[in-house]
C-alpha cells in the first residue's frame, strides 16, 4: 500500500528500530583522550606565540614603508650653521730670521697697547690665537732687514709694515748711507774738480 | 588547560562520537578525521559552550563540508557513498532491522533529509537544533525529518497492518 501515508505511531516505531542500529564509530578513544590532554596542557602562549612572528613581520612592513615613504616624499630641509675655522698659523717671522724684529713705537700708543701687537711680547702668549695675533699689527722689523724679512712683511700687511722713511734716512750723515742721482752728481763734480769749489 | 575533564570528556566520546561519525560521513569520506579535529577544538575552549552537543555536530558539520570541499570529490562521494554504505552500521544481531539495508536505505536518501535523520535518531537533537544547525527552521527539519523516514520505511519495505483488512469469506 505505497500510496497511504504513515501514521505517526508508524514512523517511531519505524524510527525506534532504526535507532537500534548501532553507527560504526571508528575512532580510536584512547588516542583521541591522549591528544586531548594534550591539547588540554597546551599553554595559551604557545598558541599566541604562533601569531607572534606573523604578527611582527607584518607590523614591521608596515613600519618600513611608512618609513621609506616618508623618506621620498619629504622635503628637503636646508639648515644655516656658521662653522668657524681658524685659519692657518702663519709663519711667524721671527722665527724665520732670528733677528731683532721691532717695531718703533708710535706716538699714540699706549704701552698695553703696544705691547699688544708686539709679536715677540705676544708670543710666550699661547693662548691667543695665530690669527689674532696677527690682527695686532705689523711685526717690527730691524735696522738692517733682510730681503726675506721684508718681502714677508710687505706680503703680510702691504707697504706699511716697511720700516719708516726716518729710520732709514735717518743716518744720512753716516758714510755709508746712499745718495740721490743729484746728490751723487754734486759729489762726484767736486771729486772731479777739487779746486773748482776754491775757485768759486 | 581546559575546561573540561577527562571523565566529562570521555562521556562526551562515549555519547556522541559514533553518531558524529556518521554524521560527518554523509559529506567526506574521512569521518574520523574530522570527529578528533572538532573534539579537540572543544578541549581548546577556555569555556566549553552551554550545549555540547549542538556545538559539536555544528563544528562537524563545518568540518566536513571543508574536507569535502578540500578532496574535490564531492561529487564523487555522493557516488560512492552507497558502495560504502555497509560501513555505516554495526552489523545487527536478532529480529532488528538489518543494518546493510538501512545503511542502503538511508544513502539513498536526499542529503537534507538524511541529516535531520542522523541528527535527530542518533545525534539526539530536537527539530529546533537540527533547524538552526541546518540554517532551517525547526518545523523545515521536523518535514525533512517525517519525509525521509517515509522514504525509508517504503525502502525497507515495511508494510504498515492494514487498518481495514479485508474479510474472508
Amino acid at each position: 500500500m505505497p500510496g497511504r501515508e504513515p501514521s505517526e505511531e508508524e514512523l517511531n516505531r519505524l524510527a525506534a528500530a532504526l535507532g537500534g542500529l548501532a553507527p560504526r564509530g571508528g575512532l580510536n578513544r584512547d588516542r583521541l583522550m591522549y591528544l586531548a590532554g594534550q591539547a588540554a596542557a597546551e599553554p595559551s602562549s604557545a598558541r599566541i606565540g604562533r601569531w607572534a612572528w606573523p604578527t611582527g613581520t607584518a607590523a614591521l612592513v608596515v613600519l618600513s614603508a611608512t618609513l621609506t615613504a616618508l623618506l621620498v616624499l619629504r622635503q628637503p630641509q636646508v639648515v644655516v650653521r656658521m662653522v668657524y675655522v681658524p685659519a692657518p698659523a702663519a709663519a711667524p717671522i721671527e722665527a724665520t730670521t732670528g733677528a731683532d724684529v721691532s717695531l718703533p713705537p708710535r706716538s699714540n700708543e699706549s704701552p698695553s697697547m703696544r705691547q699688544s701687537r708686539d709679536p715677540l711680547d705676544a708670543a710666550p702668549r699661547d693662548d691667543t690665537p695665530p690669527t689674532l695675533r696677527m690682527i695686532g699689527g705689523p711685526p717690527r722689523l730691524g735696522p738692517q732687514p733682510t730681503y726675506g724679512q721684508l718681502r714677508d712683511a710687505v706680503l703680510t700687511w702691504g707697504v706699511d709694515a716697511l720700516p719708516e722713511q726716518t729710520a732709514a734716512t735717518g743716518g744720512a750723515s753716516s758714510p755709508t748711507a746712499p745718495l740721490g742721482q743729484r746728490e751723487l752728481l754734486k759729489a762726484l763734480l767736486e771729486e772731479a774738480s777739487p779746486h773748482r769749489g776754491d775757485a768759486s | 588547560m581546559s575546561a573540561l575533564g577527562p571523565e566529562v570528556l570521555g562521556r562526551i566520546l562515549d555519547e556522541h562520537a559514533a553518531a558524529l561519525v556518521l554524521y560527518a560521513r554523509q559529506w567526506c569520506d574521512s569521518p574520523e578525521d574530522v570527529v578528533q579535529e572538532a573534539v579537540l577544538a572543544l578541549v581548546r575552549q577556555r569555556t566549553p559552550p552551554a550545549e555540547v552537543a549542538p556545538w559539536l555536530f555544528r563544528v562537524v558539520r563545518n568540518g566536513a563540508i571543508a574536507a569535502a570541499r578540500r578532496s574535490g570529490r564531492r561529487h564523487r562521494r555522493e557516488q560512492a557513498v552507497a558502495a560504502a554504505r555497509d560501513e555505516w552500521f554495526l552489523p545487527t544481531e536478532g529480529d532488528g532491522l538489518d543494518a546493510a539495508a538501512a545503511s542502503a536505505a538511508l544513502a539513498g536518501l536526499p542529503l537534507e533529509e538524511r541529516e535531520a535523520i542522523v541528527a535527530r535518531l542518533w545525534g539526539g537533537l530536537s527539530f529546533d537544533q537540527i533547524g538552526k544547525l541546518s540554517g532551517t527552521s525547526s518545523s523545515t527539519a521536523h518535514r525533512r525529518y517525517q519525509t525521509g523516514l517515509a522514504a525509508l520505511r517504503e525502502r525497507l519495505g515495511v508494510t504498515c497492518p492494514d487498518e481495514n483488512p479485508p474479510k474472508k469469506n
